[in-house]
């Protein structure tokens, strides 16, 4: 039947082996390559990208960047007149991103692309869902990656973005943002972009802009009209105030707030991070995460842990809240059932289906601290970013792509329909919270939640700073044990080579 | 003749499933204990650091209390499962046919569903503020029992591993219901002329002949419990916290969250000799001279 040599058993087996040892082969040298090389990656000047070891950029770009030593895109021209590329071929692009269909970033990219395909009809942009970072890293490695993706650098993941732009993978958007923007004539792209946002989308040591921003998500506490009227409540400015109300909502029946208990996922983080900054200035918990000073040596740390563990005593979040999760945390929020949540702006395009239409909801600035030194209109928040993959077919394409996604349109659209909420300048705010736009236009400094610029190259040290605030909610360590386990946990990870 | 005809044929079926097997299973296998050797973030070149991965596990607390975590959920969710599945099948024997069918049916049903789908369900169920477990025992006055169940150290494991055997008893009690169906009548009539009370038909005719059933479903519930992950995973949203890891979880933040991915193939080369060597001592341990019957 088959022209083969009848096969004994024992050459049978020979053969299988060899088979096997061919992978052995193939593996032991495939695992000790480096992956082939890529195109040559960006030389970065000034002092290498040890973030912790060097400050950061942050609202006055040009003024810090120029003390910190850092290039930064030099004040832009008179806007170019966009040239839209001459594209008569059909040609196809693609956009991945890890969330499914029917997801609020789906639709957005959906929309996004009829938009695009207004100036550039013959181009074909193909949205691939469900495609896991693990995947995207994968197709980074084989240099097929999608024009449009999470593939870009930012300095919201400083760790995972240098070693992209080490590796080449990131297209560098530098002189496409000088373009005049997709519709605000005489205005660059770049300007178009808050300046609160403008140097998430750089990283710190690697001149350039290296992607483009979605929308920004920034911490304020949503809260629930109804329940406020109900008990004649204002939203607070200082810490008292909130004292104040969750007590005239307790004494209501009413629980004053709602948390996600169950995970350290960083969450719970936000009440002791957000209070210290009131009461310090964020930048000096920033200086204990680069090493140069400690919690302990700063009494308003262990005040800050005191007073969220005052919060919990007193009961002011809703009962069990240390069994809910973040889905669950922001159901009991929509069920009326906590008045309550403090938390990032993506709540309005995550829970938008499950929202009931006569749900009445606003946002206000997380309270002051009465005595504090910190700002009062330092925010925390981050921009979600996409970026162009250099090693992709048609980059220029994506590119602009990016630049529709950035028009002022498109983020209308988005605001208005997934409720994001906004990082272009003049663009509107979600109409469920219309104090969300007012609040970040007042805000003088914009930080990673978490810090997380600076934790990220932490690795397990920041799940261990997530557990530990997870456990001061679960009252399972004091306020003094917790600033002492932090302060160990940061010495940990300085002190490895 | 007529075999060695027989296995020049065979080889050419056989040839796809090897080469399937030894790129998706064999290849990895090979490759991880090299990984398991470097520091990896996942992007750019690995940098060999010879045992290190491992001379860190040994002295690392958080995966001695992974490990430990998943000793409790194997050993309490075999016990729970493997029992509630013999009752289950004794139960169903004791129907009519066509009752059997039915209760067969609505116990299998949840063995069906997805484990993201088992997960989100319990979600909801343990949702301490309007889930049904707690509903219910406020409506019966039990509020001092309506715990945030997936929020305390001491109920999170046991909480999951409820979900689990509700997920998975029904397999365990069809395989125990093959096995019962097995066991031929006459030996319970015999039994019975010779006095046996209804335990005594259990402990000395049902128990001894449907070992070898038992035996394989204890092993594969040890292996299942040792590879915990999925629900785990899912009910804590992808964050799950140190003190209520088990190895699955602790593996896949180690790799994917906190980008440690020559520490997590260490674990997993780990992992893959524990759940071998304790397959092969229980086969060993659990083996009893077969009843032919």
């Amino acid at each position: 039947m088959f022209p083969l040599r009848r096969l004994t058993r024992r050459q049978f087996v020979a053969l299988g082996m060899t088979a096997m040892a061919a992978g052995v082969l193939q593996a032991c040298s495939g695992g000790s390559q480096a992956p082939p090389a890529p195109s040559a990656a960006p030389t970065p000047t000034g002092p290498p990208a040890t973030l912790i070891a060097q400050p950061f950029q942050q609202a006055t770009p040009t003024a810090t960047a120029a003390a910190a030593g850092v290039s930064q895109p030099t004040p832009q021209p008179a806007a170019v007149s966009a040239k839209p590329t001459p594209v008569t071929q059909t040609l196809e692009i693609e956009f991945a991103i890890e969330r499914g269909e029917g997801d609020h970033y789906v639709l957005s990219a959906q929309e996004n692309t009829k938009h695009f395909n207004e100036r550039y009809p013959s181009v074909k942009v193909k949205i691939t869902t469900g495609q896991k970072t693990e995947a995207a890293k994968l197709r980074l490695q084989e240099h097929k990656p999608a024009e449009i993706g999470n593939t870009g650098a930012s300095a919201t993941n400083i760790a995972d973005s240098i070693a992209a732009l080490k590796a080449g993978y990131v297209y560098n958007l530098q002189d496409a943002m000088k373009q005049e923007s997709w519709d605000v004539p005489g205005k660059s792209w770049y300007d178009t972009i808050s300046p609160l946002v403008q140097p998430l989308i750089q990283v710190p040591g690697y001149p350039g802009v290296w992607s483009f921003p979605n929308n920004v998500t920034t911490l304020n506490v949503y809260y629930n009209k109804k329940l406020f009227d109900k008990v004649g409540a204002q939203p607070p400015t200082t810490w008292a105030e909130l004292d104040a109300v969750c007590k005239k909502l307790k004494d209501a029946g009413i629980a004053p707030f709602t948390v996600d208990g169950t995970s350290a996922d960083g969450y719970m983080d936000w009440w002791f991070d957000t209070l210290s900054s009131r009461i310090h200035g964020n930048e000096v918990y920033r200086d204990v995460l680069r090493g140069k000073t400690t919690l302990a040596e700063h009494p308003g740390f262990l005040k800050a842990a005191q007073m969220v563990r005052d919060f919990i005593d007193k009961e002011y979040f809703v009962k069990g809240y240390s069994g809910l999760d973040f889905t669950g945390s922001q159901m009991v929020f929509y069920q009326g059932q906590a008045a309550m949540l403090y938390v990032g702006s993506w709540l309005l395009g995550e829970m938008r289906k499950a929202i009931p239409d006569d749900f009445s909801e606003d946002v206000f600035r997380f309270p002051m601290v009465t005595g504090g030194t910190g700002d009062p209109k330092h925010i925390f928040g981050t921009d979600n970013t996409y970026g162009i993959a250099k090693e992709s077919q048609h980059p220029e394409l994506g590119t602009e792509w990016a630049r529709c996604y950035n028009s002022i349109a498109m983020t209308n659209w988005r605001s208005a329909n997934v409720s994001h909420q906004p990082a272009i300048l003049g663009a509107e705010p979600p109409t469920k919270t219309p104090s969300l736009n007012k609040i970040f236009a007042e805000s003088t400094k914009m930080d990673i939640y978490n810090n997380a610029d600076l934790y990220s190259q932490m690795g397990e040290h920041f799940t261990t700073s997530n557990d530990l605030n997870s456990k001061l909610f679960r009252k399972e360590v004091t306020p003094e044990d917790f600033i002492k386990k932090m302060d160990e946990n940061i010495k940990a990870y300085h002190a490895k080579p | 003749m007529y075999k060695k005809e027989r296995a020049r044929l065979i080889v050419p079926f056989l040839l796809p499933a090897v080469i399937v097997y030894t790129i998706f299973f064999t290849y990895p296998a090979i490759q991880s204990p090299y990984f398991s050797l470097t520091k990896w973030s996942g992007i750019g070149p690995t940098e060999f650091v010879s045992l290190a991965n491992y001379r860190q596990l040994l002295t690392d607390g958080t995966w001695w209390n992974a490990a430990k975590n998943t000793i409790y959920y194997a050993t309490l969710g075999g016990v729970l499962g493997l029992a509630l599945g013999l009752l289950f099948a004794v139960a169903i024997r004791s129907l009519s046919l066509r009752l059997g069918r039915y209760a067969k049916a609505i116990i299998f049903a949840p063995s069906t569903l997805s484990v993201a789908l088992v997960a989100m369900l319990w979600l909801f169920i343990y949702n301490p503020v309007f889930g049904l477990l707690n509903g219910m025992l406020r409506m019966v006055g039990l509020d001092a029992l309506a715990l945030p169940w997936l929020g305390m150290t001491s109920t999170t494991i046991p909480a999951i591993t409820v979900a689990s055997v509700w997920a998975g008893v029904g397999s365990t009690t069809i395989l125990f219901v093959a096995g019962l169906q097995k066991i031929p009548k006459e030996f319970y009539d015999a039994a019975q002329i010779d006095g046996a009370n209804d335990w005594q038909l259990f402990r000395h005719v049902t128990w001894p002949l449907l070992w070898e059933v038992t035996r394989i479903l204890i092993i594969l519930a040890l292996i299942g419990g040792l590879q915990a992950f999925g629900l785990f995973y899912v009910i804590a949203g992808g964050f799950t916290r140190p003190d209520t890891d088990v190895t699955g979880t602790f593996l896949y933040r180690a790799a994917f969250n906190e980008q440690r991915f020559g520490y997590a193939t260490a674990m997993g080369v780990v992992l893959f000799v524990i759940i071998m060597v304790l397959t092969v001592i229980s086969n060993r341990l659990l083996t009893r001279e077969a009843l032919e019957y």
